[in-house]
């Protein structure tokens, strides 16, 4: 399991314009961390960057002894697939395809001896988060808790390392929510799974080990 | 030792390899593409979700191929309907000048003045010992645009092979009319000189029609015939027999009698024979031709045009494909942010590349699909229009040679369409997942 390393990291926009600083951040392996922040900060910036889905204009981004700043796409790709599950702010969801086939999307790719398994998962966690799948209707015409809770199954369902997670509780009532968190720490705390979430959710903030806060592209906090 | 064996296979065996084999290079980039992937899902996704668009792409692809396949099967079909239209003529005999004219006269009834042929060649004609049938064949009067061709009955006979109603003409009072005239036994035709368009001339001799023709598919199916004896009488001229003539309608002819045949159908039971009396009256004062082989070089010049059609084909096809191509760019550009996606969760490349390639080639598969219904529909409907109006029965189908330019079409566009999905495996990620 890798622990996230982080050194200066800076990220600019395509124009130049600096969105994040980040001077240094360290997670353990098992560990949870909440990222917050007022809105445009740059919390979505860090998540995509920590998930090597940006590129990073300085600095230093490693999980484990793999450095994610240095690497080709294809094998940056290949480390995502392996390690994290990703749960995006807007869900991104595949609108034509089912429930349960958008929470077990990576059996479409994944090595053949994995699919079952993947499938297998997919099913109980949505069962676990009380969405209704069984009737094979596309998700366009789920309600926006039910996507948000179909995208965290399809974060879970490869049973990944790491769980980044950008607002897994913004659509979600307070109960639901308590539940969901139970689900993301208490998961997390068995497995030994890494927790990234970014959230404005006190329940799940306070429930992390511990909290980053990023204020206009910076910092604010001190570790 | 590989051609003995292929020249040894039945020809449907050697066409469905060669369609098989064209659909290799489709079936090889599939293989290659898909391996260890399941698309279907994403794909019946994506089609359900872009149904508009998807349905324009088969649409365009479908009407190309549909358009292609039926002008070359329509190509084929009219040669076929125009030789089986020539079957019954084995060999035309008629004043020297050009075969082709001779053909379109004597064989589809086109109108034209043709010289005629005398008394005593015809007796050298009907008397010779290998001919066993002969009959003068006199156009030139028509009725409402229905030519009217004076002949003898046993050429009835030959042509109709029994008739569908009624009996053949007695008398020269009486006629026969063609299985497509609109004429029915009883009806009265009062036939005008040439084809009634210019010197509209009534010749003021009524005919009974006695009887129908079974149908041909040639233009003789829209025609009437009659006693040579009654056309000779209606322009005044001798008909064909001395005083003492009884009345029994045809051959033989008093030669000093006879006024005259633009054309003699001529037939010998033996093939060798119609050789032999082919070359006996290719004279001076006579030409003689096989309908069948003036038809095959025309057929082979033709080809020539054929060749350049079937280019024509495949150019066109080329194009679409290309315009295709250039949508399905369009396509990707569609798809980007679901790519883009599927990357972000870290599926490889190679699984981008697949869906979108596979999206590509069912759409082109479908496309080609429904291209060959349309080609049967073109095909039987311009079949259906080339027979109203020749009266030459064009019975076009769909046939190999259609199939393979089809799958060879499929296997091209599916080769080209990689490039495509390399593109879209290739676009930048994050632009388009925050887009
Ligand atoms: N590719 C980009 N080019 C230019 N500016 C960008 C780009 N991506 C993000 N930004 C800007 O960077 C800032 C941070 O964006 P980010 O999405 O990280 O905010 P956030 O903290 O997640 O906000 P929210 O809570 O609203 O989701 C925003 O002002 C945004 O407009
Ligand atoms: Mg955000």
């Amino acid at each position: 399991m890798p622990d996230l390393s982080i050194e200066n990291l800076a990220i600019n926009s395509a124009s130049g314009r600096r969105l994040l600083d980040v001077p240094r951040l360290t997670v353990p392996s098992g560990g949870s961390l909440a990222v917050r922040g007022p809105s445009g900060a740059g919390k979505s910036t860090l998540l995509f960057a920590i998930a090597g889905l940006i590129s990073v204009t300085a600095g230093q981004l490693k999980w484990g002894q793999t450095d994610l700043v240095g690497m080709a796409d294809t094998a940056r790709t290949t480390f995502r697939g392996a390690t994290f599950g990703i749960i995006f702010q807007d869900h991104l969801l595949f609108e034509e395809l089912s429930a349960e086939n958008n929470a077990g999307l990576a059996a479409l790719y994944a090595p053949r001896k994995r699919r079952a398994g993947i499938g297998q998962a997919a099913r109980r966690i949505l069962t676990d988060l009380k969405v209704p799948w069984d009737d094979r209707r596309n998700v366009v015409s789920f309600s926006g808790g039910e996507r948000q809770r179909i995208a965290v199954a399809r974060a879970l369902a490869t049973e990944p390392a790491v769980i980044l997670a950008d607002e897994p509780t913004a659509s979600l009532d307070r109960k639901t929510a308590d539940a969901l968190i139970g689900d993301l720490l208490g998961g997390a705390k068995q497995a030994g799974r890494t927790l990234i979430a970014v959230s404005h959710d006190a329940a799940l903030i306070d429930a992390c080990d511990r909290v980053l806060t990023i204020e206009d592209g910076r910092v604010t906090d001190h570790v | 030792m590989f051609e003995a064996f292929w020249y040894a296979l039945p020809i449907l065996v050697q066409d469905i390899f060669v369609f098989l084999g064209l659909l290799v290079p489709l079936a090889i980039t599939g293989i290659i593409c898909l391996f260890g992937y399941r698309v279907w899902p994403l794909i019946a996704g994506l089609l359900r979700k872009h149904t508009a668009i998807s349905a324009t792409f088969v649409l365009l692809i479908a009407t190309s191929v549909g358009i292609s396949v039926g002008l070359i099967a329509q190509e084929r079909g009219l040669r076929e309907g125009t030789a089986r239209a020539a079957d019954k003529f084995d060999l035309i005999i008629a004043a020297p000048g050009s075969e082709i004219t001779a053909m379109l006269a004597a064989v589809y009834l086109q109108p034209t003045a043709l010289p005629l042929i005398d008394g005593a060649t015809y007796a050298r004609i009907e008397s010779h010992e290998l001919v066993d049938l002969a009959a003068p064949l006199a156009f030139g009067d028509s009725w409402e645009g229905v030519p009217v061709v004076g002949t003898t009955p046993p050429f009835v006979d030959h042509l109709s092979e029994g008739l569908r109603a009624g009996r053949v003409f007695e008398t020269m009072e009486e006629a026969v009319a063609g299985a497509n005239t609109p004429l029915q036994v009883g009806d009265v035709v009062e036939p005008v000189h040439g084809d009634g368009s210019d010197d509209f001339s009534e010749h003021g001799h009524p005919y009974t029609i006695v009887g129908k023709m079974n149908r041909t598919g040639s233009p003789w199916d829209n025609a009437i015939l009659v006693a040579v004896e009654s056309v000779w009488d209606v322009h005044a001229m001798p008909t064909g027999h001395g005083p003492d003539w009884d009345g029994t309608l045809g051959g033989p002819f008093d030669p000093s009698q006879f006024a005259g045949t633009p054309a003699v159908l001529v037939r010998a039971e033996q093939l060798w024979a119609n050789y032999s009396l082919q070359s006996e009256f290719n004279t001076a004062e006579t030409m003689a031709l096989f309908p069948g082989n003036v038809l095959a070089q025309l057929h082979a010049l033709m080809g020539d045009i054929r060749q350049v059609m079937s280019v024509l084909a495949v150019a066109t096809q080329v194009l679409v494909a290309v315009a295709v191509l250039a949508g399905l760019s369009m396509l990707s550009r569609i798809l980007a942010r679901r790519m883009a996606l599927l990357r972000a969760l870290g599926a490889p490349r190679r699984f981008v590349f697949a869906v979108t390639w596979t999206f590509a080639t069912v759409l082109i598969c479908l496309g080609a699909l429904l291209g060959i219904v349309f080609g049967v529909i073109a095909t039987a409907v311009l079949s259906m229009v080339i027979t109203a109006l020749t009266d030459i029965l064009v019975q076009a189908r769909l046939a190999w040679p259609e199939m393979h330019l089809v799958a060879g079409f499929v296997s091209t566009v599916a080769v080209l369409s990689l490039y495509p999905a390399y593109r879209a495996s290739r676009r930048s990620l994050l632009d388009d997942l925050r887009s």
